[in-house]
């Protein structure tokens, strides 16, 4: 009960944050855009605008559930109210998971009005092929989710401005883990050089979560199919993934002064 | 069942120490093994100047941070135990709350925290904004109250619980005399009902008139703790006599070099209750009248200027 009077204050907030308002709007407007673009385009560019449409809504998704998690328990501490809140029957576990999941439902809040506006153009357009769309967005979604743990995480250690820059690096490189395992053969240099090299690119590679895996854009576009269960693992990988990181937040947030 | 008496809040040895700032390896010790015991149905003053460790301590008791060594518990239990926090309530100094919500909302979020939901927290809630007489702005968003409507609404957020321990930082900041009065009244009656105010204040006069015992703090250390009227008692008395005769005024004054005269009225001062009552004597002999004989008392201001020193802390 707590976790969810908790997770309701965190949504309820998070959802009159003007920053947040003005990323969403900027986020409809791209898509709305993407679809203009399209009259101008021939017929046989219009999967263009899906991908546009998809990516418009990765890089909000991205940049809201960055801009929320790096602040949310900070900003706690900085006003205060957390010790009016900590000061009552409240476990600072049920107080990490409660801030997680009202940003989780604000980021689902988030995804779900920018995949509807999204999905009703398609849809005015004449495409009424969804299916894989949704499951597109749905890996996405996850991919915020993921990223928000990583901040949540992030944000009992270090500053607001430290945690962006680390959250935008692990973004990249899980982009480019197919990349990191390549280059690890081409270390050169002493032996030991190399085998210093090779444990830091393997450590990237088995710690930073392979962000690829969430993206199934191109394939939306065009117009491939995935494994029926792909949407699944993803899922349950990702739950994996993120109690870890919550399990880890809790532990340090535990000692953490506040 | 807490009987009178119970010690509430009990610390030994608590110590809290930062990495010094201004020193590699160095350490500040912020509070240096403070002793306190806080008893059942008394309000507690816990003064200091800025930087003598009130709020570290308040901190302390409230789980929010953690001691250096020493120990911090609260009905027997260590301050951070969840079972605690059911008994006891904070009102911060700053009115830290989700000014995005209306002071009934605000209780209303402070209520589920406890538990209490429905009816049983609407009458509360309702009782609780009469008693602070929030009611009629209780649907106003928290960012459009005065510093005064906070201070009420933090009082009303730590009374849901019916708390047996209240811990008060500067109850009265930020409010005008009328509503400083209304707050001290409050305080009263809640140890009336039974229950200990753990009051940390710089408002020396508040906590003179409403604390049964107090403590001070400087740099870190308690300096003083005790009855309040025993703290400031003085131990002297005062003698003011009116003298028929110059002749009577110099016999008093050759008891006592130190007496004060206004014309024919003395004024004696004086630890010594012998010397009190040979002047008594010589008052009758000299067909003089008593006009009163008074034990003297300090005003917490002059105890705690005597105690922490002039300088009002670091």
């Amino acid at each position: 009960m707590t976790l969810f009077v908790i997770a309701r204050s965190t949504f309820n907030e998070a959802i009159r944050r003007r920053i947040l308002m003005v990323l969403l709007f900027f986020a409809l407007a791209m898509i709305g855009g993407a679809f203009v673009f399209s009259n101008f385009l021939p017929t046989t560019q219009e999967k263009m605008v899906t991908d546009m449409g998809l990516s418009a809504i990765q890089l909000f998704g991205v940049v809201i559930s960055i801009a929320m998690a790096i602040t949310m328990i900070p900003a706690e501490i900085d006003r205060r109210t957390i010790h009016t809140i900590l000061s009552k029957p409240v476990s600072r576990r049920m107080y990490v998971l409660g801030k997680f999941l009202g940003g989780v439902a604000t980021l689902g809040l988030m995804t779900v009005i920018m995949a509807v506006v999204f999905l009703a153009a398609l849809y005015f357009k004449g495409d009424h092929s969804t299916g894989l769309i949704i499951e597109a967005v749905f890996l996405w979604f996850m991919e915020f989710t993921l990223l928000m743990g990583i901040a949540i995480f992030l944000s009992i250690v270090v500053s607001p401005m430290v945690n962006a820059f680390i959250c935008i690096c692990v973004l990249i490189l899980g982009n480019l883990t197919a990349y990191i395992q390549y280059l690890k053969t081409f270390s050169t240099g002493s032996a030991s050089m190399v085998a210093i090299t090779k444990t830091v690119f393997q450590w990237i590679y088995n710690l930073v979560p392979n962000f690829q895996n969430y993206d199934i854009s191109q394939k939306v576009a065009q117009g491939q199919t995935v494994p029926a269960n792909y949407a699944w693992i993803m899922f349950v990988w990702t739950v994996f993934y993120v109690a870890f990181l919550l399990l880890m937040t809790m532990h340090f947030f535990g000692e953490k002064e506040v | 069942m807490q009987t009178a008496n119970e010690t509430v809040i009990r610390t030994e040895k608590l110590t809290k120490s930062y990495a010094s700032p201004n020193m590699i390896g160095g350490v500040l010790t912020v509070l240096n093994e403070l002793d306190l015991e806080v008893f059942q149905g008394e309000i507690f003053g816990f003064l200091g100047p800025n930087g003598a460790g009130k709020t570290t301590t308040i901190k302390l008791l409230l789980g929010l941070i953690f001691p250096t060594s020493g120990t911090a518990e609260i009905y027997g239990k260590p301050a951070d135990d969840l079972a605690v926090k059911h008994k006891i309530s904070f009102m911060p100094d700053q009115p830290h709350y989700y000014d995005f919500l209306s002071g009934y909302e605000v209780l209303k979020f402070y209520a589920s925290l406890f538990k209490l939901t429905g009816k049983a927290a609407e009458s509360k809630i309702d009782e609780l904004l009469e008693l602070v007489s929030m009611k009629d702005a209780s649907k106003r968003r928290l960012r459009e109250y005065s510093r005064g409507m906070l201070q009420r609404i933090g009082l009303a957020q730590a009374l849901l619980n019916d708390p047996g321990l209240l811990i008060m930082d500067e109850p009265t900041n930020g409010l005008d005399p009328v509503a400083q009065r209304q707050m001290r009244d409050l305080i009263i009656e809640l140890k009336n009902r039974g229950k200990t105010v753990f009051l940390s204040s710089h408002s020396l006069y508040d906590i003179e008139i409403i604390a049964d015992r107090v403590a001070l703090l400087d740099k870190g250390n308690l300096v003083k703790v005790g009855r309040t009227r025993e703290l400031l008692s003085r131990k002297e008395l005062e003698l003011t006599a009116e003298l028929p005769n110059e002749e009577a005024v110099q016999a008093i004054r050759a008891l006592a070099p130190d007496t004060r005269q206004t014309g024919l009225t003395v004024i004696l001062r004086t630890a010594n209750e012998e010397l009190i009552a040979q002047a008594i004597e010589l008052v009758h002999q000299h067909k003089g009248r008593l006009i009163s004989v008074v034990p003297l008392q300090q005003s917490l201001e002059e105890l705690f200027m005597e105690t922490v020193g002039k300088g009002g802390g670091r």
